[in-house]
């Protein structure tokens, strides 16, 4: 089951991430990457790793290994995490931000791991992409039959030596803005305290967990 | 393309952004000065001279001014406890009992029922080619689509948009002002609420209900109908996030205000430099930092041939003096059709907007200690000011440029902010 993510194996690779944050913090931003490229790494990731997510003739077994890879791949979690925390971040002392990234890791995988059923049956187009400062953001047409599509975009990013996707716009509304406000009303609610978001993650990981158990 | 000051507050101080944020913070402050008697309980507070100011407020997408949370909350609970009792049994029989050809002739003559209204709100908005794609919609469904069961404009290429009075009134300059999650309604704003009532009065099927009993019926059918229609568009992702989100009134909130912006823009892109990284700790780190108070960033003279669109002043609250301003706040929608509204120089730095001239004559020299409280609020930042010391400095009292909004010049004038 998908409970690798409280392996210590996966334990190891978040101190390790987190090390590697600590090491990127003190660099200046590595340069950007080309558009290119960046189109280049959403194709494969909309033409070969979501399909195979959804391929029915593959074993469930196989198809989440797939979305741990496909997660692993794509997603940067010290930077996403960054973004997210927003102002936080700052605040954060070390040990919260490395238990952060574990536990934000974890509740990413858990999401996704009992819901990438709901991508079956879509259609994902690239129709073109933007520079921003860095940043590309990859257009693309997420069509399901009968249903007009709609427009995601990708925001891919160079972090450190290799590409990954930093947010999601989906019709406008951005996963990360999303996200950070939510993470930030529950700090906010809790005095300030980034435990309380701890806690909170900790608490949707472990249901999460006990939901796919049963 | 419409980019809010307020948010831009919290980029990290320092950076290009931030210094951008800071700016325009000021003006929106400024704007604002003896405006604004609202008492937020959360995001950035300025205070001075016993007035309060939210300056992280309302216009960010992610990061609404809530100013009434508790209550917000409370309405925000009573709904899902409707929907739990009522409105999903209610939609989860709906999917079950009704093919799905059907929920989607139902979804599809529901849609067209609202092009009308879109088409008034389009041509409100000084959008005349919208106006007659929603009617022309409207006619080709209406009569080839079988009364708007089939969506045949569709099919053809043409997709169904949304026009409401909402945004019709963002578009003329008003912002969301507070957050409102509305009984049974759901998220809302004090724009939009207005909007909503406004468009009863300009949808021609909500107005013959005035006159007609049968149209009375028919507005209720289409209100019942429209509401588990819409519950069961959103089924799926409802439910998964209800269930996923680690704060799911915070997580509403946000979407909510997000994808207004964007319906607002009529989907293009948004800005992100303004918003988006604000909160990036990356571009803190990045070099660029607020360690260095001594170097003044660089202002430039506006020039007005050489304005675009940046940004946007906040809700500034509830105001007794100017009862006019209860609608909300008062926002340079940098609408791509407007020559010009705050200016952006090549490096970055801006002029604050005033739209109350009176207002910041009054607050006399005291704007530029607004700045303390929102910064302190950082915890982490040094800047003890919005503006530093030089930029102040630097800074004089002279008009800029006009201001357009969606081509008419709505604002007075772009001010330099004086430190006097």
């Amino acid at each position: 089951m998908m409970t690798a993510a409280a392996t210590p194996a996966r334990r190891l690779t978040g101190m390790l991430g987190a090390l590697a944050l600590m090491l990127a913090v003190a660099m200046p931003q590595a340069q950007a990457a080309s558009a290119d490229e960046s189109v280049a790494f959403v194709r494969e990731i909309v033409e070969e790793g979501i399909p195979s997510l959804t391929d029915e003739s593959l074993p469930l077994e196989e198809r989440k290994a797939e979305l741990r890879r496909l997660v692993d791949h794509t997603f940067d979690v010290e930077r996403v995490g960054q973004l997210v925390l927003g102002r936080y971040w700052r605040q954060a002392t070390d040990e919260e931000r490395t238990r952060f990234l574990e536990l934000l890791e974890e509740y990413v995988v858990a999401l996704y791991a009992s819901r990438f059923d709901r991508l079956a049956g879509t259609d994902i187009e690239i129709t073109g992409h933007d520079e921003r400062e860095g940043r590309t953001l990859v257009r693309t047409a997420v069509s399901r039959q009968g249903a007009s599509p709609a427009e995601v975009v990708w925001q891919v990013e160079q972090v450190g030596d290799r590409l990954a996707v930093t947010d999601l716009l989906i019709e406008g509304v951005s996963l990360v803005v999303t996200q950070r406000s939510e993470f930030g009303s529950v700090i906010e609610r809790g005095g300030g305290q980034i435990q309380a978001l701890l806690d909170r993650l900790e608490e949707l990981v472990e249901r999460e967990r006990q939901r796919r158990a049963s | 393309m419409i980019t809010r000051i307020g948010h831009a507050v919290s980029a990290a101080p320092g950076s290009p952004l931030a210094r951008l944020g800071r700016t325009a913070a000021v003006g929106a402050i400024v704007a604002a000065l003896g405006a604004c008697t609202t008492l937020p309980d959360d995001g950035e507070k300025l205070a001075s001279g016993g007035f309060y100011f939210d300056v992280a407020d309302a216009a960010t997408p992610g990061e609404p001014h809530d100013p009434i949370e508790g209550v917000n909350r409370a309405i925000f609970s009573f709904n899902l406890f409707l929907d739990d009792i009522l409105i999903r049994p209610v939609t989860v029989v709906y999917r079950a009992v009704v093919p799905d050809p059907a929920k989607q002739g139902i979804h599809n003559f529901l849609v067209n029922l609202d092009m009308p209204v879109t088409a008034v709100n389009a041509l409100l908005q000084g959008k005349p080619e919208r106006a007659g794609a929603a009617l022309g919609r409207f006619v080709t469904n209406t009569v080839a689509g079988i009364g708007g069961i089939v969506d045949v404009a569709a099919a053809a290429g043409a997709e169904p948009f949304r026009e409401d009075f909402g945004q019709t009134l963002a578009v003329y300059g008003a912002g969301p002002g507070p957050y409102l999650v509305l009984p049974v309604l759901g998220p809302s704003n004090v724009r939009d609420t207005t909007g909503r009532v406004v468009d009863i009065f300009l949808d021609p099927f909500s107005l013959a209900a005035f006159y007609s009993r049968d149209m009375r019926n028919f507005g209720y059918a289409r209100a019942v109908t429209g509401g588990i229609d819409a519950r069961h568009q959103i089924f799926d992702v409802f439910d998964d996030l209800r269930e996923t989100s680690v704060d799911f009134y915070a997580a509403l909130r946000s979407l909510y205000n997000q994808r207004r912006e964007a319906e607002i823009r009529d989907g293009a892109p948004v800005n992100q430099e303004m918003d988006y990284f604000r909160d990036d700790p990356f571009r803190e780190m990045d070099g660029e930092a607020d360690e260095n108070p001594t170097q003044p960033p660089p202002v430039t003279t506006a020039v007005p041939g050489a304005v675009k669109p940046v940004a946007s002043l906040g809700w500034r609250g509830w105001d007794a003096k100017a009862p006019s301003m209860m609608l909300g706040e008062y926002s340079l929608a940098g609408a791509p059709s407007s020559a010009s509204s705050l200016t952006e120089a090549a490096d970055d730095s801006l002029v604050a907007v005033d739209y109350f001239e009176p207002f910041y004559e009054e607050r006399g020299d005291d704007d530029l200690a607004l700045g303390t409280t929102a910064d302190s609020s950082e915890g982490t930042s040094p800047s003890p000011s919005l503006l530093d010391a030089p930029e102040r400095a630097a800074l004089g009292g002279a008009p800029a440029a006009e201001v357009q909004v969606a081509g008419i010049p709505t604002a007075r004038q772009a001010y330099r902010l004086s430190s006097e």
